[in-house]
């Protein structure tokens, strides 16, 4: 009964989502109350669940659902589970959804993107729905990769503005950080524990001391990635920049993603997560250090905030921070009070924001005007405006990843194009010789093999580099993302035994997506004569084909689960052994950049103003 | 501020770019106007010809557009030859022939502004703006937030340079990248020019011009807030002085800090990077086939509709009533009012309406009690010499935690999640499923204390309040009084009891609020002004000053105040107390009057929202319209000016009683027999062509390019500072109109009728050049009626020369109520039949 209920519970934002999809656009009656309906029929399965669970004593359900892979030794499926931590993130999602669902039925009336929207919003409900019901950690990576999605297309909902896009790739690349955490965190499990995260299992395991030493540092490797992961996707120190900047799309979905759900994902992670970490002291310190920073630096940039959403979610952040904390000290069940408190009057906050105005210029009417005072310490009157003026810099969150970190990455890469041609050949003869001397020739050192591939990987995370910082070439940094994945997947069996199926499961999704996506850019390129990406070329209005096509080839070589390479991935990180921790260390990093060099080249083409400018001849540049 | 007498050239400049910078001040004064003033010396299609050229601003509606709404009917093919062929004759330097119309025009692609810059940053591959603007933009608002951070600015007193530089100078930490570098140094020295910058940044003085320009147009909603409360630094509460100087200064100094941060010595100057001198921003533009093609669909548009109108007008109603009328009453000249007032005439036949700008001729600030701020309740170009005190008010209003600073803090924020969380969860519930009026919504009924009293007689004992008078003297009242009653012709035939209707609106979740409220009073609803009105006219010592004057008023006649709600239709009436037994009995029956009036109102609103195809009951609909105005999710609680098209100056009963103007029209009382010298004309269009004009051609440009001169779709507004809404957290601001309010106009310029002969219509506009310039430029159409002779007057290039209808057909509408509910989109201007609607009471 319980099984076919969570069945049913899933099912249901997933087939509306699909159903969605096949809607007319102009519609705008079935798709809104399409979507009204779904979301409230979960919401009373879901209600009904909750009752049974409550009935069953509260005991946790585990369900086994199917599997998409299937071998002797490796399993890869999915599996579901229901215990408190659930019960609190799917009511509260899934009553929010419905509210905002039924607010932006009239709020999105005659907007352009109607059906865009309704169709993202089932979208991120249903990758929602997974993590919070996830039982084992390839079902979390599932949604969490969905939820990553619908944070791009939501903030990025105005694609034919700047800032929309611009922000949503910038978000997007520090949920992709989060999701390099997790990669990590599932092959670090593994060469601990031996089998794959099962979070019922998570419970009892063993933190036996001999367990933990037969790898050094790979349990606290493990919790630092389980953090980042965290932080990343609940805008925790250092990330705290990212909220504010999210609040692009139309209000209900800055309400419903930033000011609540999305941003307490992180939080969950941690839930989910907490009997590892909790059993470590030094785990438990950091995460209330890193919860109480945030705290303190939102509290004060939310505080010198003058405008309404960065105030409401520089506020949510701050106690997401203080949640951290609270989970630190192992108050569990506090912290989902917290976090349903917390969603439900930032949300309420965000979409009220509009009515400040009317609401508290009334209240300025009658209060009298105050001007600061000083104080009269000198020393504390300084210390006081330096923190004014650090908050009002987001005390340089913001501008230490944009440029510090963005930046440097991008002068990285234009130093290394100037060695392009040559290196290229060489990494090719690298990996030729690898296989060589692999298969062909025996008896060979396996320290050769070694650093021959630590080399090739190197360069192939500098050619990654370089197509983060190319503006000109497009096709070529198509190809590099083809290129990095070849070698990785090469390196990788070429250090373990070879298995061409796992190659071929891993390739075939990104092959495919090349494929196609080189057609498409190359007659991009023959339509249109000149070709610069200096910034964002808008072609989505010329080109909306291209675009829906050209967005799922990413999807493709950037292994989101649309095709074989999602298993593939899982099934190549098996190969790597526990001694080779450069190559996961390469692997993953290559896996985050693929994936933000992608969106980057689908943002800087298709979205953004189309231009119709062009600079005038009149005016003749100087040498 | 230099003080040196002569201008020197960036005093030009910003002299110059401050003219086109967008004007709109704090949200709370949202006032309609001309979005291209700046271009309004220039005849309107010159002037928005170089908008487009300079600026880049789409200035018409695209040609496919025209060419379906020409498909369509509602573009006549006789119009169109007649302006083709007027464009022909006039011998014009670029030739087009009749296809031209139908082909795709090739569109202006460049544009002035920004080329330069773009130019330099592209050459030397800087990208300044996305590491400036946030920075700019947001000291900018934390210095002008009116109360939405908890912290405000530490030196608010202070001018915004030397506050900026106090907290630079006292603080550890810096506002600049390079603590040490020169832009610091520059911008620490209050002696620095900004010549001095624009040396280093740009270098040849020749390309000051075009740099500054490019510069401050990369971001025009921020520089134009700037210059806006510069120029009028009363639309904030909290005083702060800021000059679009310094704030260009402010940026050039940031900009130069990047440069030298990021690029340390690898980049040039603008002058050494661009060979040629750039040409004047302002240099003339050439006429493409494009621009001309447009104009004349435009034209064929204004013509087509403008044309039908004015056979509408010419048609003699004119009823003959001896009898002093059931009541009178009058009303906001207001386009939303138009409908309102056909249905009163439609109820009870024997009542007369009238229409006056709605701050009925009385202008004052007026200060609410308990309160720390004057608000201005009259057109905002008048500065009222006078304060009106509000006495005895028991309103509260409601506090809501939600906007509270205190959620925001560290223990506050964990208490209210904690807590009020699971509130707002029940809030939100309820506010979905059942709206009703809470603190997220502004309304004009709680803009006066129905119960409180004012203070507006002048006592010689009183010292001035603010520097202002206090109340009026008994002569300044009758002054007052009579003015209105003379203006609008309401010298005689005084029924029993005569309203002053006011009007304001409710809207929820709604930055842009003020916009829906009255214009003729700033931006509030306009009930001050009526209640105002009423206690004036009552006054004994004002009868009888009145009837010196020849104005006589019977005793028992009553001024009774009231307020119109457009987006609720509701009618609030103040003071009734005052309204003696015998005269209660007729404002009973006239309640009713207006009752039945609001159910018919909204229902003939409610066919634009696609409504009536759900119900025909006046009532359902009325609950409806109702539900709009209080719901958290409606962005379209009422369409405002949307669709205004005319204004009509004479008559009622003469002009406009029983015919049908869709809700397209400003409607003004005004009696020609009373003003042979156009002395009274010569007044009221002093208001009616900047406030009408300028509520048009807002509406016009924010529809013709929502994006560049309208704010865009409000739904990811932000807003920023109780001052403005912007896109996201680091956009520019964005002023003008969004996209909600707009969609439905249809962009054609204002058309004045003036029930008044040829030549006196034509010299009462000539005495004030800032009017003439509206008609003489064509920014608005100027026509009149002689009342004797019935026959049609435009003015073409300074002489008012007859007109004949085209299409002469006028359309009866045998049915009011069938008719509006034929059809959602524009209906045809028309003749009410006789027997139109048989509604009664």
């Amino acid at each position: 009964m319980m099984n076919y209920l969570m069945y049913l519970s899933l099912s249901i934002p997933m087939a509306s989502f699909f159903l969605s999809l096949f809607f007319d656009k102009k519609n705008e009656k079935l798709i809104s109350r399409f979507s009204i309906f779904s979301v409230g029929l979960h919401v009373i399965v879901n209600q009904v669940l909750v009752v049974l669970w409550w009935l069953n004593d509260m005991k946790p359900i585990e369900t086994e659902g199917p599997s998409f892979y299937d071998s002797d030794h490796i399993r890869f499926g999915f599996t579901f589970y229901f215990d408190q931590i659930t019960v609190a993130y799917i009511l509260v999602g899934s009553i929010l959804t419905f509210l905002v669902a039924n607010y932006s039925r009239i709020y999105m009336h005659r907007e352009e993107g109607y059906k865009k929207f309704f169709t993202t919003i089932l979208f991120f409900y249903t990758g929602y729905n997974v993590v919070v019901t996830s039982g084992n950690f390839e079902t979390l990576f599932l949604g969490w990769e969905f939820l990553g999605l619908s944070s791009f297309l939501l903030i990025g909902f105005y694609r034919e503005r700047y800032l929309p896009v611009r922000n949503a790739a910038k978000v997007y690349s520090i949920y992709r950080l989060g999701d390099l955490g997790l990669v990590l965190v599932g092959w670090i499990y593994y060469q601990i524990w031996h089998e794959p995260i099962l979070f019922s299992k998570v419970q009892a395991l063993s933190f036996d001391h001999s367990l933990l030493m037969q790898h050094p540092y790979f349990f606290e490797v493990l919790c630092l990635c389980v953090i980042l992961s965290a932080s990343a996707k609940s805008a925790q120190f250092p990330f705290c920049s990212w909220l504010a900047r999210a609040m692009e799309g139309p209000t209900p979905s800055s309400a419903i993603f930033y000011g609540s759900l999305s941003v307490h994902i992180g939080l969950f992670i941690l839930l989910r997560t907490a009997p590892l970490w909790q059993s470590s002291f030094e785990m438990k310190v950091l995460i209330a250090v890193l919860g109480f920073i945030t705290a303190v630096v939102c509290t004060l940039t939310s505080k010198v905030q003058s405008s309404i959403k960065g105030q409401i979610a520089y506020s949510s952040v701050t106690q997401i921070g203080i949640m951290f904390i609270e989970l630190a000290f192992g108050l569990n069940t506090f912290v989902l009070f917290h976090f349903a408190g917390n969603a439900f009057l930032r949300t309420y906050q965000l979409l009220v924001s509009p009515s400040v105005v009317s609401y508290l210029i009334r209240e300025k009417l009658y209060k009298p005007s105050t001007v600061v005072s000083d104080n009269k310490n000198k020393l504390i009157q300084k210390i006081k405006l330096s923190i004014y003026i650090l908050s009002v810099r987001e005390w340089y969150l913001d501008y230490f990843l944009e440029f510090m970190v963005y930046r440097n990455i991008k002068r990285l890469g234009q130093l290394i194009s100037k060695f392009m041609q040559s290196a290229l050949v060489l990494s090719l003869i690298g990996l030729a010789v690898i296989g060589y001397l692999k298969y062909a020739a025996k008896d060979v050192d396996a320290n050769l093999v070694n650093i021959l591939s630590f080399v090739v990987c190197l360069q192939t995370l500098f050619y990654m580099l370089y197509a983060l910082s190319e503006k000109e070439k497009i096709t070529r940094i198509w190809n590099l993302v083809l290129f990095s994945h070849l070698s990785i997947s090469l390196v990788v069996m070429f250090t373990d035994h070879f298995e061409w199926e796992h190659v071929a499961l891993y390739l075939s999704g990104i092959l495919g997506a090349w494929a196609l996506g080189l057609l498409i850019l190359t007659s991009l390129q023959r339509k249109i004569k000149f070709f610069h990406i200096f910034d964002m070329q808008g072609y989505v209005h010329r080109f909306p084909k291209y675009e829906m096509i050209f967005l799922l080839c990413c999807l493709g070589i950037s292994g989101f689960p649309i095709s074989p390479t999602f298993v593939g991935e899982d099934l190549i990180f098996h190969h790597i052994h526990a001694d080779n921790i450069w190559t996961v260390f390469f692997a993953s990093a290559l896996y985050v950049i693929d994936g933000v060099a992608c969106i980057r080249l689908y943002s800087l083409l298709f979205l953004g103003p189309a231009r119709v400018i062009q600079p005038s001849v009149a005016l003749a540049a100087k040498g | 501020m230099s003080t040196s007498s002569h201008q020197s050239e960036v005093d030009h400049i910003i002299h110059d770019m401050k003219h086109f910078l967008p004007s709109q001040v704090a949200l709370k004064d949202f006032i309609h106007h001309n979005t291209l003033h700046s271009l309004q010396h220039l005849p309107f299609h010159e002037g928005l010809k170089l908008s487009n050229a300079i600026f880049g601003t789409k200035v018409y509606l695209s040609q496919p557009e025209y060419i379906k709404k020409y498909n369509e009917g509602k573009i006549s093919e006789k119009i169109l030859k007649i302006k083709f062929n007027d464009y022909i004759s006039s011998k014009p330097e670029v030739k087009i022939d009749w296809d031209q119309l139908f082909q795709p025009p090739d569109i202006r692609v460049t544009q002035r502004v920004g080329e330069v810059r773009r130019r330099w940053m592209r050459e030397e591959k800087l990208n300044l703006d996305p590491a400036v603007h946030p920075l700019i933009f947001r000291w900018g608002l934390h210095f002008l937030d009116q109360g939405i951070s908890g912290w405000g600015f530490p030196k608010g007193n202070l001018q915004f340079l030397n506050a900026m530089r106090e907290l630079e100078r006292n603080s550890m930490a810096s506002v600049f990248l390079n603590a040490k570098g020169r832009a610091r140094e520059l911008f620490m020295n209050p002696n620095t020019k900004i010549e001095r910058i624009l040396d280093i940044i740009v270098g040849d003085k020749d390309f000051f011009e075009r740099y500054l320009f490019d510069q401050q147009f990369s971001h025009p909603g921020w520089s134009g807030l700037v210059s806006a409360i510069e120029d009028q630094p009363e639309t904030l509460y909290d005083k702060r002085q800021i000059s679009l100087r310094d704030y260009m200064f402010f940026e050039l100094c940031l900009e130069l800090d990047h440069l030298d941060y990021f690029h340390k010595e690898n980049w040039r100057k603008v002058s050494e990077v661009i060979a040629e001198k750039p040409i004047k921003l302002f240099s003339p533009v050439n006429t493409t086939a494009s621009d001309v093609v447009l104009m004349i669909w435009q034209q064929a548009f204004e013509w087509t509709l403008y044309d039908t109108t004015l056979s509408a007008v010419v048609e003699n109603k004119t009823i003959n009533r001896q009898a002093p009328p059931s009541f009178q009453a009058v009303f906001c000249i207001d386009d939303r009012e138009c409908s309102f007032r056909r249905y009163v005439e439609l109820i009870d036949p024997e009542c007369e309406t009238l229409g006056a700008p709605g701050f009925f001729g009385i202008d004052f600030y007026y200060h609410a009690e308990n309160s720390h701020h004057l608000t201005k309740l009259c057109p905002a170009p008048v500065n009222p010499k006078h304060v009106i005190l509000e006495k005895g008010s028991k309103t509260k209003s409601k506090k809501d935690l939600h906007y509270s600073a205190r959620t925001h803090s560290f223990w506050g924020g964990l208490l209210t999640s904690y807590v009020m969380g699971y509130w707002s969860a029940l809030k939100l519930f309820w506010s979905i499923f059942r709206p009703s009026i809470s603190t997220a919504t502004a309304t004009s009924l709680h803009h006066t204390d129905k119960v409180s009293d004012f203070i507006y007689e002048y006592k010689e004992t009183s010292t001035p309040f603010h520097g202002l008078q206090i109340g009026y003297s008994v002569a300044e009242m009758t002054a007052k009084v009579s003015g209105m009653l003379r203006a609008i012709g309401l010298t005689q035939n005084f029924a029993p009891l005569i309203y002053f209707m006011a009007h304001g609106s409710s809207t929820t979740n709604n930055p842009h609020y003020a916009a829906y409220d009255c214009g003729a009073c700033s931006g509030r609803p306009g009930s001050i002004n009526s209640r105002l009105f009423a206690n004036l006219a009552n006054d004994p010592r004002v009868r009888k000053g009145l009837s010196e004057q020849g104005i006589n008023i019977p005793a028992t006649t009553l001024f009774v105040a009231a307020l119109h709600d457009t987006t609720r239709d509701e009618v609030v009436f103040f003071d009734e107390k005052n309204i003696s037994n015998e005269l209660l009995q007729k404002h009973e029956k006239n309640k009713k009057v207006f009752n039945k009036t609001l159910d018919l109102n909204a229902k003939e609103r409610s066919r634009r929202f696609n409504l009536i195809s759900e119900s025909k009951d006046p009532v359902q609909l009325h609950d409806k319209m109702q539900l709009r105005s209080v719901s958290l999710f409606e962005p379209r609680p009422e369409l405002n000016h949307a669709t205004n098209a005319f204004c009509i100056v004479g008559r009622r009963n003469t002009l406009t009683r029983g015919k049908f103007f869709d809700r397209r029209s400003f409607l003004n009382s005004y009696d020609p027999t009373q003003d042979a010298s156009g002395n009274i004309l010569s007044n009221l269009m002093n208001a009616l062509a900047p406030v009408c004009g300028g509520i048009n051609l807002e509406y016009y440009f924010s529809r013709v390019d929502n994006n560049r001169l309208g704010a865009g779709t409000k739904l990811p507004h932000n807003v920023m500072g109780l001052i403005a809404v912007a896109n996201g957290t680091d956009g520019d601001l964005r002023p003008g109109l969004p996209s909600q309010m707009i969609e439905l106009h249809d962009p054609v310029r204002l058309l004045f009728v003036i029930e008044q002969k040829p030549d006196v219509a034509l010299s009462a506009v000539t005495r004030n050049p800032a009017v003439y310039e509206w008609i003489k430029n064509d920014w608005v159409t100027y026509t009149c009626m002689d009342p004797d002779t019935r026959k049609l007057f435009v003015y073409k290039a300074g002489v008012m020369t007859p007109y004949e209808i085209v299409e002469n057909k006028v359309s009866i509408i045998p049915n009011i109520i069938e008719y509006i509910e034929s059809d959602v989109g524009n209906l045809t201007v028309g003749v009410l039949a006789e027997s139109s609607i048989e509604v009664g009471l």
